[in-house]
């Protein structure tokens, strides 16, 4: 007979304190919930939407937990902290919550103290956290939770709509936890997600599943294939919005690039992204929140757990690849609205994009293979990324993600000690392999549903998503508002080919040398490139192969093996506007074998636009690999060593330094640091295009 | 001899048993004997007291496991604090992540009622035999016709180059080397076996974990030709009594054992031996004949060790193992029960009673039996059918050696500071861990530098083992 922590009146009592309002009741299920993890050693599955409640039924339970003299909670969950709606509740009650994760670590410290002390009740952390050699073996492994909570909790599926490395060890951690009860949480399940879940979280599961349907929504698809007329339509759409709202999309750059237009328009809006730090992503959620902005241009970073119950509308400028993916996202609009709106733009560059994150999903078998080669071949200590990077030429992205997955696995043929990566004695199971091709298949899948989902009529959106969630279609009501205009106004339109047009991308300095990587023009080993050996702030004209220019530039590198005269003046003009100062006296260019007249050429007529004089200073010096083929900075920055040769003499003026593609920058960090050491001014860098970077 | 891989190690299930054990005994992912808030893991005396009381109310230890487990701890001993117990138990999450990052690492844990459990362990070593065993590599090696091969660190090339030809030899003949893959004569039998493709054991002192990922295991642990075994949770570091405790599961497994090197009256090697011929007599033990290997081998000799005739064939090497009066695989057969006994018999056959040699039936037990301790535990009751539980601060046995208190006690500092100096130390370190002068620990020290055992550094001032 399990023993229960259960006290009806005390949970009452803690709702009441939680939510500030005396009359508070419990909602329909959260009760139940609480009762089932207030039984020792039980196991819970709570499916319910986001905004149901449910850090009020691991609050309570904590609490309830702690009145018995038990140990304290803890939750883990991808999010970064409690929203501040939640921080306050948790307050209220008397609970005391503590977050560990990368932006205080100034506090580890305090907490592993604080836990050694009894003095949390719930301690909050990421499931890569939770994993970290510090969490396992310090102070705070000591932590001895009565009650685990594990957020997102269909990650643990393969069968889940999104893949999270981590949620794979938790699957496997949830199987024995002997004395300590257990609550899996998700908003979103299918049926084979709730049935996978039953076989990891064991046969006396307590189920708890709400319905799906947001009866609020009115959900639309627009099918606008041109970058313009989306555009074009959301800068005539959101000022006719009543409240705030959301737009989505797929990467990092349009979400700059959605924002800079919107504001161009007049519209209050910013971009959100990952790459943010997190105190300016949480004054943006802020912002939202308070309606001090109209909107927010976010990538999916803006994520689950956001909660501003007054969203008036989710919009998305790209079609996002699975249809749990766009119920998780517009389902943050219209909480606590009668009425809001979720409409799906979808764009002709949408399947290029999804597809791409199909295909990086994983690594692939050579880059698996390449990896253990190395570790094989690596001395007992074993090596550190930056080693590594020296002899596989792979990014350094995709050889973290190679290694992270091979050391979740069990038995794994690959671990790391303190930052040092060692093979491990058990080789990789086939069975790796079956379930990357399950999980790419699946997203292949997913991709195909959602092109479904954009075809449909009005009015059919929600039934279908509740089906593909395996809910009951018959509880959705009709939308009740009518469709928005799909209507692009013409004149708009032409206003955002121009913006286009003009993006002007700042390209940064590069400030420091690969570790391990320095080439010999750095002999005295320093990382650091001196504020007289770098490049000033440059910039691109338009990203590669897409809207304004990056037809164009295409067009002249691989049809006509000449840049049209536009680009010069496209470059005046970016030069206009940039006004680089020390005003550059005389142009240079980066030099190329394979295409040995292209870029002088073309620097040679900017040099004439904008009356100066054009000098080729660099010239090559051998030949080396395609720079593009060089997949992480180390390697990079090696086939350039040596790559150049500087004139003799130099004008002594500022340069600029025009080169037609920009990816990593070191092709720029490199050409101007020999540049200024051969008595060169300031060099300002301009490239036609950016390719990489977020797609 | 032909053996099949290693299966596949999944993720490891462990019975509700084996989970309550290393609740209860397991350090787990912490280093020391540290378990919850400052409550110590329970000694294996301790956990004994414990198993007793459950056995009295016909429960075991899994029971400790589920929501009963309050009414259970009330009528446990009253020399266990309840308290403690309470918060050992309340590690189920550290134990989840533990079971979770051995298997992630390869390591999995053995428990007495698992068929792999080597059955020389319960035959040999009785109540001394360790409750949990963690390992790396394949397990079936443990079923195999053994010698054990032991020797200093610090042992002439000469003599490391004889002793790999042991190994390989041992190969030949399908002989599985066990030693304990420590530098110097470990090393180079348990090498000397993998590289003719044979078969090895190495039974670590130091970090399990630290050894499995040594580059030169992995391919015989990838080929199953290796298990790497400890009867102390993987992470654990080095603790001055776990070196000594290592020895007998040596030879406990072993068909035969052959010492390569050994100082004379100090050391671990030379414990483990005298241990073994006066006391635990595990399997026949020789010596080689060779000055080179220190002065301990002649008089390990004196002391009952036969000498080592090199035979020089696999079919010779065979006749040396197999002739030996020991405990074959065949013979434990008839005198070993199934190993289909439930975990609960198991651990009290370990725990609660020793049996002679050769009594089967893990039947129910008389719950008077005597308590039984072992080695790391310091208030130890010798039984009156066994030898006494070897206690550290009893080695080494001051009965059979003809020594003075005064050497005794250097003997027994030097054995301590060796153990202890395995890795650097301040003089410090040594005072605090010793509880004596600094002086004395100077002149222990200097001893031992100048026999040249132990390294001095400087700035601060530490010893280190050579």
């Amino acid at each position: 007979m399990a023993v229960s922590v259960f006290r009806h009146a005390r949970a009452l009592e803690l709702l009441r304190l939680g939510s500030g309002n005396p009359s508070a009741d419990f909602r329909d299920g959260q009760l139940e919930a609480i009762q089932a993890v207030c039984s020792q050693g039980s196991r819970v599955l709570v499916v319910q939407k986001t905004g149901w409640g449910k850090s009020f039924v691991y609050f309570i339970s904590t609490l309830l937990y702690r009145d018995a003299g038990r140990g304290p909670a803890l939750l883990i969950s991808p999010l970064l902290s409690l929203m501040r709606n939640q921080v306050a509740a948790a307050q209220r009650m008397g609970l005391r919550a503590v977050t560990v994760n990368s932006e205080n670590q100034h506090h580890w410290q305090a907490i592993e103290e604080q836990v050694a002390t009894g003095e949390i009740d719930l301690l909050l952390i990421s499931p890569e956290r939770l994993h970290s050699e510090r969490f396992i073996l310090g102070p705070m492994a000591g932590l001895n939770p009565s009650l685990v909570v594990i957020d997102e909790a269909h990650c643990i599926s393969d069968w889940g709509h999104d893949f999270r490395p981590d949620y794979r060890r938790l699957g496997r951690l949830v199987k024995t936890i002997p004395n300590v009860s257990l609550l899996a949480t998700t908003a979103t399940a299918s049926q084979r997600v709730m049935d996978d879940l039953a076989t990891e979280l064991g046969p006396s599961l307590f189920q708890l599943r709400g319905d799906l349907n947001r009866a609020s929504l009115a959900l639309q698809t627009l099918k606008l294939n041109s970058q313009t007329a989306r555009l074009a339509w959301l800068a005539s759409t959101i000022p006719t919005m009543e409240g705030s709202g959301i737009v989505y999309t797929l990467t990092k750059r349009d979400a700059r690039v959605v924002a800079g237009w919107l504001k161009e328009c007049g519209v209050k809006a910013e971009a959100y992204f990952g790459g943010k730090d997190a105190a300016e992503r949480e004054r943006l959620e802020e912002a939202l929140i308070q309606d001090d902005l109209d909107v927010l241009v976010a990538t999916t970073a803006l994520g689950m757990g956001y909660d501003k119950p007054n969203l008036a509308y989710v919009f998305h400028y790209q079609m996002p690849g699975s249809v749990v993916a766009y119920y998780q996202q517009v389902g943050r609009a219209g909480r606590a609205l009668e009425a809001a709106r979720g409409v799906l733009l979808s764009g002709r560059e949408d399947e290029r994009i999804n597809q791409f994150f199909i295909n990086n999903a994983f690594p692939t078998r050579s880059d698996v293979q390449e990896v253990l080669i190395a570790l094989d071949a690596a001395p007992e200590e074993g090596l550190h990324i930056n080693r590594l990077m020296e002899t596989i030429n792979l990014s350094e992205q995709r050889i973290q993600q190679t290694l992270k997955l091979l050391s979740l696995e069990v038995p794994a043929p690959v671990g790391s000690t303190k930052g040092m990566w060692q093979r491990l004695p058990a080789d990789l199971a086939p069975a790796f392999w079956q379930r990357v091709e399950r999980l790419a298949q699946r997203r292949e899948e997913e991709l195909s549903e959602m092109q479904t989902f954009l075809k449909l009529p009005y009015g059919s959106h929600m039934p279908f998503v509740v089906r593909a969630l395996d809910g009951d279609p018959s509880t959705v009501t009709a939308p009740t508002l009518a469709p928005l205009s799909e209507a692009v106004d013409q004149a708009l339109a032409i206003q955002a080919a121009e913006y286009l047009k003009r993006l002007d991308i700042p390209i940064g300095p590069r400030q420091e040398w690969p570790l391990w990587g320095i080439p010999s023009f750095a002999p005295d080993r320093n990382k650091y490139i001196g504020t007289k050996r770098q490049a000033q702030w440059g910039r691109a004209l338009c990203y590669w192969s897409d809207a304004g220019w990056g037809d164009l530039v295409e067009q002249g590198k691989y049809r006509d093996g000449v840049f049209d005269q536009s680009l010069v003046d496209a470059c005046v003009a970016l030069i206009g506007r940039w006004n680089p100062s020390p005003r550059p006296e005389w142009v240079c260019c980066i030099p190329s074998s394979r295409h040995p007249e292209l870029v002088p050429d073309f620097a040679a007529r900017l040099a004439d636009a904008l009356d100066l004089l054009f000098y080729a200073a660099l010239a090559k010096a051998r030949q080396n690999e395609q720079q593009k083929a060089m997949q992480n900075s180390t390697q990079q920055v090696r086939n350039l060593d040596g790559a150049f040769a500087v004139a003799q003499e130099l004008p002594s003026g500022p340069c600029l330094l025009v080169d037609d593609m920009v990816d990593s920058r070191w092709t720029f960090a490199v050409a101007a640091w020999q540049l200024r050491a051969a008595g060169s001014g300031p060099v300002f860098p301009l490239a036609l295009a950016q390719t990489g970077q977020g797609r | 001899m032909t053996l099949a891989p290693a299966p596949p190690m999944g993720p490891a299930t462990l019975s509700d048993n084996t989970q309550a054990v290393l609740l209860l005994t397991s350090p787990l992912l912490a280093g020391g004997d540290s378990g919850a808030a400052g409550a110590k893991v329970l000694s294996a005396g301790e956990y004994s007291q414990l198993a007793k009381s459950l056995l009295q109310t016909k429960h075991q230890p899994a029971d400790l496991l589920n929501g009963s487990k309050e009414a259970l701890l009330s009528a446990a001993p009253p020399e266990l604090d309840q308290a403690r117990l309470k918060q050992l138990l309340s590690r189920g999450f550290q134990l989840s992540q533990a079971i979770e990052h051995w298997a992630n690492r390869s390591i999995t844990v053995i428990g007495r009622a698992d068929e792999t459990y080597p059955r020389r362990y319960k035959q040999r070593l009785k109540h001394q035999a360790p409750p949990l065993l963690y390992a790396c590599g394949n397990p079936e090696l443990l079923h195999q016709p053994a010698l054990a091969v032991v020797g200093s660190r610090a042992t002439t090339e000469a003599l490391l180059q004889q002793t790999e030809q042991i190994g390989a030899l041992a190969a030949a003949a399908g002989i599985a080397i066990v030693s304990g893959a420590a530098r110097g004569v470990d090393e180079a039998a348990m090498v000397g076996a993998l590289q003719a493709g044979g078969y090895a054991i190495g039974v670590v002192a130091d970090s399990l974990e630290k050894m499995c990922a040594k580059p030169i295991w992995r391919q015989a642990l990838l080929d199953g030709r290796l298990l790497l075994l400890s009867s102390d949770a993987p992470s654990a570091r080095f603790q001055v009594w776990r070196a000594h405790g290592r020895n007998k599961l040596i030879y406990a497994l072993a068909d035969a054992a052959l010492v390569m090197s050994s100082a004379k009256g100090s050391g671990g090697t030379w414990e483990g031996a005298v241990e073994q011929l006066t006391k635990l007599q595990s399997c026949p033990l020789y010596v080689v004949d060779d000055p080179r290997g220190g002065e301990g081998l002649a008089a390990l000799h004196d002391l009952g060790a036969e000498l080592w005739s090199f035979p020089r064939t696999p079919e010779r090497l065979r006749e040396v193992i197999d002739n030996q009066p020991s405990l074959t695989d065949a013979s434990l057969e008839t005198c070993e029960p199934a190993p289909a006994v439930s975990a609960l018999e198991v651990v009290q056959e370990s725990l609660l009673e020793p049996r002679p040699a050769g009594v089967e039936q893990a039947s129910t037990k008389e719950p008077g039996a005597e308590t039984n301790e072992v080695e790391m535990n310091p208030v130890a009751a010798p039984d009156a059918g066994e030898p006494p539980a070897p206690k550290v601060v009893n080695e080494p046995s001051s009965i059979e050696l003809p020594m003075t208190p005064a050497n005794q006690l250097v003997s027994l500092a030097n054995k301590l500071l060796l153990e202890a100096l395995t890795e650097e130390r301040t003089e410090d370190e040594l005072e605090a861990l010793l509880g004596c002068t600094k002086p004395q620990i100077k002149a222990w020290c200097k001893n031992l530098v100048s026999e040249g055992l132990i390294r001095k550094l400087n700035k601060p001032v530490r010893y280190c083992k050579r």
